[in-house]
């Protein structure tokens, strides 16, 4: 009924610890349209990393979370499927860049034995040759100009800049309809960050892969989303299109945000923080 | 004019690894005066953290001299050259020590360094504590309940009990979010006018720059590739490496979109010559 | 405190590990209080009452000269305890500060210390100990020294590696930067990051320390009669296997106890330290 590609609704989430129990999301909804990239804004421990994780469905089978609210994924809610429903989903239909390229990626196999693993998610009987193939082309698409020489490569043999590449390619080979990107390129150098988010970009524009783009850093995300939502403390705090927030941010979470990040054309951009944060619980702006 | 308060001449530093050697710093070279805040920016691997360990003594050049108010710091530092010349580091966490209070932790330099008397040292934590924006009762807490800025705070309360001319800032705010990270950079703008320090800040991020230093130098590969005052670094961009630093740099407004564009353009019109 | 009792009450074999230690340390403390015939752990000889099965009121029976056998478990385990204790005083002092010389000092001083303790590990423990006590005269005085001398390297290859970590740490550097001297850097800064591990390796040894002295007096090496002790027991009564069953089973059954029960008590403190590896 409808064509959205992942629907949260509602979603709350809680750590049940030794001593209490924490709750570090509270009723969070979010919408990512077809093709559409979206953005979760907010500083460490505001709840936008677990946000991933629960569309993965990795914490669900945890017995030390407690889980509410709805994750639709293409209309389906994750709720009622199986832990194994969930598994096949990972990698084939949705799938996920990570942080720091170099952990992500299996140091003791080579970068085409890697692809083959993943193609194999979606096709089990894909061969080595046929994985070759296309794992080729799609290093091709990412800049990446000697394929061969990178697939009989280790991740370690590789610079951090083209292991983020090898990782984005990986992440679309399998052409999910959802990519979700983890703080993508914050342990690389800028000049290399810029240039992986930019051909991220290309990429997922060129194949109408939708995204769910995780980070700290608002700079990136006024470059890379079509829309964002600003998480503080487990709530979304304000939503809507990336030059609307940016343009006139209305909640005074996302106001002392744009305030304290400092310009690069004058000198003098941080001279008043908001240091009274009791405002930051206003109710949701919504654009 | 007076002599600089540090001078670094024609530094050098190899590093020589089982079957090669790696070029860290080349022929560095750069005054830094009395009062400035002088940013070192460059990319991992760049030499920027290899020249401020080399300043903090930590290991000695292979070749080359470092000169602090014109007397050449030797390859064992005496106590009083150590005391004058301090470290904030980037993760606030691990520059803390997890198992001890942190009065112990900012008393460290004061008994080190014989500053004041036993009694004395306890209201010297305190004072310090107050200087840094943190309660005087921290200095009972564990390590363990403080924020990553509040941790970042004491470490830079610690830097400046012994009372030092020159703190180097070693990224003191990448690993905090931007909201602190604002509180922290006020709060070191606040204390170098109030103690007239001297920074000198490695970082490899350009907004920090322009809102913290004087002058700037680039460095790329171990070499210096730039160094001007900061305006005209950024207004002014001559070095190609420079050029696409500021460029790569995430940005916000649309004033810091039109100048990223006009470098990229630059950058992207050379490239085709 | 509270945390830590919640951690423990979590996992059944965590309470079993604190119940038996409890135990195995409270009759060893109290002994003069809760065995039946306390003067039994010395020369009584009761030839009235010799080889008794285990009844009432020896319920562990008795041994080959009347002694009540309960009685002398317990005692023995106050020897082994303190015994463990000793060993563990000198060996981890000894193990800590070599582990971070070597961690810390650079090449050279890492270079001799750490071959001196890779020459001790690769020796099998039992034969240095046995070796030692070879050419010593058998007492408890040189028993705990035999059992300490195979026990510090352990302690020193621990301490090594942890140090080898924490150098790496900011507050090093910062300590360093500073002008802290070597001495303050190992000993106040490194050192205590290292006590929750070097905690839990003391309290799983404590159970092999027992073991491995029971081990000793069981050849003959280790504590001399009239002082009870676990494996002199098990040695002495084996010669009477299988009818004076009793002789060795409680015995044995005694060493089980105070080693499991340790083993236990270690991964109890693991979870509550964090130290696992």
């Amino acid at each position: 009924m409808n064509d959205l590609t992942l629907e949260i609704i509602d979603l709350s989430l809680s750590f049940k610890g030794l001593m209490e129990t924490t709750k570090v999301l509270h009723d969070v909804s979010l919408t990512i349209g077809q093709k559409e990239k979206v953005a979760l804004v907010g500083e460490s421990g505001s709840g936008k990393s677990v946000t991933a994780r629960l569309v993965l469905g990795l914490l669900q089978a945890q017995n030390k979370t407690r889980v509410s609210g709805t994750i639709n994924f293409e209309g389906r809610d994750l709720a009622w499927m199986t832990a194994r429903e969930r598994r096949q989903l990972r990698g084939t239909r949705m799938s996920m860049i990570f942080q720091d390229p170099v952990s992500a990626l299996n140091p003791v196999y080579r970068i085409e034995n890697q692809f083959h693993e993943v193609l194999k998610r979606k096709r089990p009987t894909v061969s080595l040759d046929e994985a070759r193939e296309e794992s080729t082309a799609i290093l091709g698409d990412v800049n990446i100009t000697e394929p061969e020489r990178v697939l009989k490569s280790f991740p370690f043999q590789l610079s951090g800049g083209m292991n983020q590449r090898v990782m984005i390619a990986m992440g679309l080979i399998n052409e999910p309809t959802l990519l979700i990107a983890d703080e993508p390129g914050t342990a690389l150098d800028v000049t290399v960050q810029d240039q992986t988010l930019r051909l991220m970009h290309d990429m997922v524009e060129e194949r109408g892969t939708s995204v769910f783009f995780i980070s700290h850093n608002l700079g990136v995300v006024r470059e890379f989303s079509d829309r964002l939502y600003v998480i503080y403390q487990g709530r979304i705090v304000e939503e809507g299109k990336t030059e609307d927030v940016f343009a006139n941010p209305k909640h005074p979470y996302t106001r002392a945000l744009l305030a304290a990040v400092p310009s690069i054309t004058s000198g003098d951009t941080i001279s008043d923080v908001i240091n009274d944060t009791s405002a930051f619980l206003a109710p949701r702006e919504v654009h | 004019m007076t002599a600089p308060l540090l001078q670094i001449n024609q530094l050098a530093k190899t590093f020589h690894l089982e079957s090669y050697q790696i070029h860290a710093v080349r022929d560095f070279t750069v005054d830094i005066w009395q009062g400035e805040c002088l940013a070192i920016v460059g990319e991992s691997g760049s030499g920027k953290s290899t020249v401020a360990n080399m300043i903090l003594g930590v290991y000695p050049p292979t070749s080359g001299q470092i000169s602090f108010k014109g007397a050449p710091l030797g390859a064992r530092r005496t106590k009083s050259q150590r005391r004058a010349v301090q470290l904030v580091q980037q993760n606030p966490f691990s520059s803390i020590n997890p198992s001890r209070r942190i009065g112990a932790t900012l008393k460290l330099p004061l008994n080190v360094h014989d500053i004041g008397t036993k009694g004395e040292r306890m209201a010297r934590v305190e004072e310090l504590l107050g200087e840094v924006g943190l309660p005087a009762d921290y200095a009972a807490r564990a390590p363990s309940t403080l924020s990553g800025g509040q941790c970042q705070r004491v470490a830079i309360a610690r830097a400046l009990a012994s009372q030092p001319e020159m703190v180097v800032l070693d990224e003191p705010t990448s690993a905090l979010d931007v909201l602190v990270q604002a509180r922290v950079l006020i709060l070191l703008n606040e204390l170098r006018k109030k103690r007239d320090l001297t920074y000198v800040f490695i970082t490899h991020d350009l907004a920090v720059v322009r809102n913290m230093a004087d002058r700037v130098a680039v460095m790329k590969d171990g070499q210096l590739v730039e160094l001007k005052p900061t305006h005209e670094i950024f207004d002014n961009p001559e070095h190609d490496y420079t050029r696409s630093l500021i460029s790569a740099s995430p940005v916000i407004t649309e004033e810091e979109r039109e100048m990223r564009n006009r470098l990229r353009e630059g950058l992207a019109m050379e490239a085709v010559q | 405190m509270k945390r830590t009792v919640r951690i423990i009450l979590a996992n059944p074999l965590s309470v079993i590990g604190v119940i038996l230690i409890g135990l195995v340390v409270g009759s060893a403390i109290l002994a003069d209080f809760i065995t039946p015939f306390p003067t039994h752990r010395g020369t009584v000889v009761d030839f009235t009452n010799f080889n008794q099965p285990p009844g009432w009121p020896n319920i562990m029976g008795t041994d080959l000269v009347g002694r009540d056998l309960f009685t002398r478990i317990i005692y023995a385990y106050r020897i082994s305890l303190i015994l463990g204790i000793v060993v563990l005083l000198l060996a981890v002092p000894l193990g800590v500060t070599v582990g971070l010389m070597a961690g810390y000092l650079g090449p050279r001083v890492r270079f001799v210390l750490m071959r001196t303790t890779e020459v001790f590990l690769s020796i099998p423990p039992l034969v240095l100990a046995m070796s030692i006590m070879g050419v010593l005269e058998p007492t408890l005085i040189n028993g705990m020294m035999a059992v300490t001398v195979m026990w510090w390297p352990w302690y020193s290859r621990l301490v090594y590696n942890l140090t080898l970590a924490e150098r790496e740490e900011g507050y090093v550097l910062a300590a360093e930067v500073i002008g802290a001297s070597r001495f303050h850097i190992m000993f106040v800064e490194i050192l205590p990051n290292c006590f929750p591990a070097i905690l839990t390796k003391m309290t799983l040894d404590l159970g092999f320390v027992i073991l491995i002295a029971s081990s000793l007096s069981f050849l003959g090496l280790g504590v001399q009669p009239p002082t009870p002790d676990l494996g002199s027991m098990v040695a002495e009564g084996a010669r009477y296997l299988p009818d004076s069953w009793w002789l060795t089973v409680f015995p044995g059954l005694a060493i089980l106890v105070a080693v499991f029960g340790f083993n236990l008590l270690g991964d109890a403190m693991r979870e509550v330290l964090g130290t696992h590896q």
